[in-house]
């Protein structure tokens, strides 16, 4: 394994040291909660530059696939027997084989023609799941059940820690990896990629299903932790939101972009007397990134006091 | 199951409304067709024509509602042209790597940024704007109100003015060129920048009025224009990208998809929700087996 | 180094009304140095994309070292030993040269990341573009990009190279260095085939030339004899004398 630079390893140490302290330093179940959220949207947000920012696909299917994942699960607990934590895994699985489908079919597509099938494909769930509501209780949402048999949330905390410690580190290695440069030689050009001897076909894929196993953890997460799970969740707005985030932070860089979802999450909570005031700061903020610096804030800032690209 | 008055009830009312649906997926095509844009705010701009036609007639008051939809033209007119010549030149220049997403992208920011500054200012609760005109029109079995009428009517005046302007004005012939290759007009002495300004501020504006038409029937809220801005991706798609006659023929095609495929299912609160859907069937069908469309290039 | 076959059969290629490619066979053996020339239009590069996979041919054959090739995917055909290089050279604009270099050698498994780009530097090395090694190709001028096209489909390593105008747009001193590394790589054992206008560098270069027009093949033989053939020259005048035509009118 390639060594690990020293400033980069300060950083990494830092970040995982500093996440583990919080609940000793942060009382007050509110922001504990903003916390949780906030790691929940960096995930999101490095899911979605995972695919786009290094492979290139800009898919709006991300947000679906937790739906898929949170819904499977909390039904399975809801209709059958089956252990808690194999609703769980079932609900990833889930995602994941629907982003395998949903990667094959988006083989053929490019630009803006990605966006709008994965923006149909995602419309199209939420529709259902809102329309079958014998089954899925429709937009009022569907119970489920917590993780943990407390009303603290601290657990919560360090359990959506550990995801996206876990998740960040998995995303990470395999960008670093021939995958990442195979990846990066998709987006920019998959033609020759191909004409190079990269099996684009396979890495496409790849690609698609491992975002979308990780939108399946994110997913299982948000239902048991939120303990309810709406269609509306799924709605454009949220992946726009995702998107927004990871643009923000700059989507070329896995770690930038969690931190532009982590760090835009707490400022849109800490804004909350603004009401709609905050989205319209973020839609401009977004226009402003992406007209004026067109990498994002954060990973210019990243390269500069790492050194390097990733 | 349903009688044929039913059928022939729906399908004059998805003629009618596909009218307006056309007159919206036409500004979003020549925006496509001009710029090479895909434009993610055109539901915003949808929605700010109804809202600029209500603030006109109905807070300032005492005008005309016809005026109010004149008002939501120009208004955005004025935003569609601000909004590419402050975000969108680098574009036109060829400054960018990925065209393609950094519009998606500006467009999405400006959909949210527009969508929330509404929901900011007026508030979440629907409005009404005044009919202009009350009553309806019977035909046989057939009813159809006065203020859909007079909406499609003009719909079709304003497309009707569109392609009249585009086959024969000097800033329509402008506009084609710099459509089917912007080099090369410009080297004929077109400014492509110029043209595309315009080009988007047309889009803009025919949105706009198609908000500001349906918002007697329909009423407005901040995130009215969702659904119809994905209803327009799925007609210009089906039309065929870039195509005007596509976005019309698609728009009417829509209309009556949407009126009529509610028959085809009998629970009644399903088969409304489910509208969305079929529309929706028919975008994966064609982008997976006709992406050009119906009268789009071959990819 | 096994014996290199490329045999290409009626290859036919048509957009619609547009014959690009209309019925061409070639016949590939052994580490040939071929030049393909013709007029503006003939269908050259259109050729090389259906080759390599990039378009699907409309129809014939092509056979590559015994194995029928023509419905595989590029990314196979490449695999199997068939490299190409592009007119307008197509880098991976935001990734480094060193990045760029390495991605064909890592998708044919031919080592691990650090082998694979000491392998990088040894091209970088050989091509003298050594201290552009950490630069974003989209940063290189438009030569040292070309040089990078080349850097790229030699790390593929395969028996057979398409360069789609290598000397275009380059300045003489690069073009001669081009030149000296095609020949360098030919001693090697790779057959070349090597689209240009440029008739000099051609002529010079290539033991075998092969001229298409409107699609066919119209000759296909050893310089002299190509220079001399009457078909040839009235396809080139035929060019020369539509432009003096239009020019005229």
């Amino acid at each position: 394994m390639k060594h690990i630079g020293l400033r980069k390893g300060i950083l990494f140490v830092g970040l995982i040291l500093g996440g583990a302290l919080v609940p000793v330093f942060v009382e007050s179940s509110y922001w504990l909660h903003v916390f949780t959220m906030a790691y929940f949207y960096g995930l999101m947000a490095a899911t979605w530059s995972f695919l786009d920012g290094y492979a290139g696909q800009f898919s709006f299917a991300n947000i679906a696939l937790l739906l898929i994942a949170g819904y499977t699960s909390a039904l399975l607990a809801k209709h059958t027997g089956l252990p808690f934590l194999l609703n769980l895994i079932i609900g990833i699985i889930a995602s994941g084989v629907i982003g395998l489908f949903i990667g094959y079919l988006c083989l053929r597509f490019k630009g803006a023609y990605l966006a709008l099938f994965t923006i149909a494909f995602s419309e199209g769930i939420r529709i259902i799941i809102n329309t079958e509501h014998q089954v899925t209780r429709g937009p009022a949402g569907l119970h489920a059940d917590a993780f943990f048999d407390t009303t603290s949330k601290v657990p919560y905390y360090y359990l959506i820690f550990i995801i996206l410690v876990i998740s960040i580190f998995i995303m990470y290695r395999i960008l670093r990896s021939k995958w990442g440069l195979f990846f990066m030689a998709i987006r920019e050009d998959d033609e020759v990629a191909s004409a190079l001897g990269v099996n684009i076909v396979r890495y496409k894929i790849i690609a698609f299903v491992v975002t979308s196993i990780f939108c399946g953890v994110a997913g299982v997460f948000y239902t048991h932790f939120n303990q309810m799970l709406t269609p509306n969740f799924g709605e454009i707005a949220t992946m726009g939101l995702v998107i927004g985030m990871a643009i923000i932070g700059g989507v070329e860089n896995l770690i930038a972009a969690m931190l532009g979802g982590i760090l835009l999450e707490f400022g849109l909570e800490s804004l909350r007397e603004l009401g709609a005031w905050r989205m319209v700061a973020f839609g401009g903020l977004l226009m402003i990134v992406v007209r004026f610096a067109r990498n994002g804030l954060l990973a210019p800032l990243y390269r500069k006091l790492i050194g390097e690209e990733l | 199951m349903y009688g044929l008055d039913y059928f022939f009830m729906q399908g004059a009312n998805g003629l009618v409304i596909g009218c307006l649906y056309a007159l919206m997926a036409l500004g979003l095509t020549l925006i496509f067709s001009v710029l090479k844009v895909v434009n993610f705010a055109h539901g915003e701009f949808y929605m700010i024509g109804g809202y600029m036609s209500y603030f006109l007639v109905t807070l300032v008051g005492g005008v005309n509602p016809f005026l109010g939809v004149l008002f939501g033209m120009v208004v955005l007119l004025v935003i569609g042209s601000t909004f590419d010549y402050l975000f969108l030149r680098p574009m036109h220049r060829g400054e960018v790597d990925r065209p393609g997403e950094y519009a998606i992208l500006l467009t999405f920011g400006l959909s949210f940024f527009l969508q929330n500054l509404v929901l900011a200012v007026a508030g979440p609760f629907p409005h009404r704007t005044p009919s202009f005109m009350e009553g309806g029109v019977r035909i046989g079995a057939i009813s159809i109100s006065a203020d859909r009428l007079i909406a499609a009517g003009l719909a079709l005046a304003l497309m009707l003015a569109l392609l009249t302007f585009i086959k024969l004005s000097w800033t329509g012939m402008a506009m084609r060129a710099v459509s089917q290759d912007q080099d090369a007009a410009s080297v004929a002495g077109i400014n492509p920048l110029r043209m595309s300004n315009i080009a988007f501020a047309i889009g803009a504006a025919l949105a706009g009025a198609s908000g500001a038409l349906i918002a007697p029937i329909f009423g407005i809220v901040p995130d009215v224009g969702v659904l119809p801005s994905i209803r327009s991706f799925i007609i210009v798609v089906l039309g065929g990208m870039g195509s005007i006659k596509g976005a019309i023929l698609g728009g009417i095609i829509i209309g009556l998809v949407e009126s009529m495929g509610a028959a085809f299912i009998p629970d009644m609160s399903r088969a409304l929700a489910y509208r969305q859907l079929y529309g929706l069937m028919i975008f994966v069908i064609v982008l997976l087996f006709r992406p050009r469309g119906l009268f789009g290039e071959a990819q | 180094m096994a014996d290199i076959e490329l045999k290409i059969e009626g290859l036919k290629k048509h957009f619609g009304g547009v014959r690009a490619v209309d019925g061409i066979s070639v016949h590939v053996q052994g580490n040939e140095l071929i030049g393909l020339i013709g007029p503006n239009g003939s269908g050259k590069t259109t050729t090389i994309d259906t080759i390599n996979g990039l378009f699907k041919q409309t129809a014939g054959k092509i056979t590559f070292q015994g194995e029928r090739i023509e419905n595989m995917p590029s990314y196979e055909r490449a695999r199997r030993g068939l490299g190409r290089t592009f007119q307008v050279t197509r880098v991976f604009q935001r990734m480094s040269v060193t990045q760029n270099l390495m991605v064909p050698a890592l998708a044919l498994s031919r080592g691990s990341q650090s082998e694979v780009e000491k392998q990088a530097h040894e091209v970088m090395a050989f091509l003298t573009i050594e201290r552009l090694a950490d630069e974003n190709a989209q940063n290189l001028s438009g030569g040292q990009q070309k040089l990078l096209e080349l850097g790229r489909v030699l790390m593929l390593d395969p028996d057979v190279i398409f360069l789609d105008e290598p000397f275009a747009g380059v300045h003489p001193e690069l073009s001669k260095q081009i030149h000296k590394y095609i020949r360098e790589v030919h001693q090697d054992g790779k057959a070349f085939i090597i689209v240009s206008h440029d008739m000099d560098t051609i002529f010079g270069l290539c033991e075998r030339v092969i001229v298409m027009n409107e699609g066919k093949k119209i000759a296909d033989g050893d310089p002299e004899a190509v220079r001399t053939d009457e078909a040839v020259i009235d396809a080139y005048l035929g060019e020369a004398s539509e432009k003096a035509q239009l020019e005229g009118a």
